[in-house]
């Protein structure tokens, strides 16, 4: 799985402005309906919300996958919200996994809530720093 | 009253879990592409999308609105859309909304067409009809002509009337 860089949020490759860390998205959000399909890379310094299906990355500062949502692809992001299907790693400080998640990939995070009903196959690596592992170029699966 | 009560037993026990924090409902929401929002690939959609930020690959949607400030480099093919930003590339669309702020390069084909003044055009602009038409042109009528063409060598006669095909467009 490729990952590029300037997709972290930390790096805004765009204007290379560090977006401040605060929890609660400010500014525009952008929503992917059910009824979209995405094939290709999604970059935001913002908040994403995901309903529909998305092959190819995603990276933003908050994101919500949507119980509807369909993610084929890698996710890097600051915070995420699972509630639907995502098949590729993903990469936040804080992940959390609802009832209806559906994860296969490995989970490289610093703060994990799984709530009950969650499905995951693979890895959960805590990292200081989980996005820091994109800069090492460190592999995703297991696999050395 | 009977009836009705009747089958409203028998939905009630239905109930959706609405319990997750975010909406779902999926006839309701259009899909919004906020200003700070990049995608370098396809957008494929059956409902609405309301593009602030900028794309880089093809859009296919039912409704469509590029705003002003957002960018798409690539084709557009829509039912309905509002362009008030910048579109660079071919658009396809029943109807078509240009607004003062738009910049459109790229050759635009309609059913209807409405342009708001000031717009900054750069462009041909086809009613789809016709480009329907040149299309049958294209197949139906060469054919009959290179049919008659054929014909007619074979015959050894030169009456052959190519008024019709010297006004078809030349076939890609």
């Amino acid at each position: 799985m490729r990952i590029r860089l300037s997709g972290a949020p930390f790096v805004n490759g765009q204007n290379g402005r560090k977006p401040n860390g605060s929890a609660n998205g400010v500014g525009p959000v952008s929503i992917i309906a059910p009824d979209l399909h995405i094939s290709g890379i999604i970059e935001s310094p913002g908040e994403i919300q995901v309903f529909g299906s998305v092959e190819g990355e995603i990276s933003g500062q908050h994101l919500t996958i949507g119980e509807t949502a369909s993610i084929r692809g890698s996710i890097v992001a600051q915070s995420v919200w699972i509630g639907g299907f995502i098949d590729g790693p993903v990469t936040a400080m804080s992940v959390t996994m609802a009832e209806t998640a559906r994860v296969v990939g490995s989970i490289f995070h610093n703060q994990l809530t799984v709530d009950p009903g969650a499905v995951h196959e693979g890895r959960k690596p805590w990292r200081l720093n989980p996005l820091e592992r994109l800069l090492t170029n460190e592999p995703a699966e297991g696999q050395a | 009253m009977m009836f009705s009560r009747g089958e409203q037993s028998t939905e009630a026990p239905v109930t959706q879990s609405e319990s997750a924090p975010m909406p779902t409902k999926s006839t309701q929401i259009f899909s919004i592409i906020s200003a700070d929002l990049t995608i370098k690939g396809d957008l494929q959609s059956n409902g609405d999308i309301q593009i602030d930020g900028a794309i880089e690959g093809d859009v296919k949607s039912r409704s469509l609105t590029v705003s002003e400030g957002a960018q798409v480099d690539g084709k557009i093919e829509a039912d309905k859309v509002t362009i008030a930003g910048t579109v660079s590339g071919e658009v396809h669309a029943g109807a078509v909304n240009i607004a003062k702020s738009a910049r459109v390069h790229g050759d635009v084909f309609h059913n209807s067409l409405s342009i708001e003044a000031g717009a900054f055009l750069d462009g041909r602009f086809s009613h789809a009809d016709d480009v329907k038409k040149q299309k049958d042109v294209k197949v139906s009528e060469l054919k009959a002509a290179r049919a008659e063409q054929a014909r007619a060598e074979a015959s050894g006669g030169s009456k052959v009337n190519y008024a019709a095909s010297a006004s078809v467009p030349a076939a890609e």
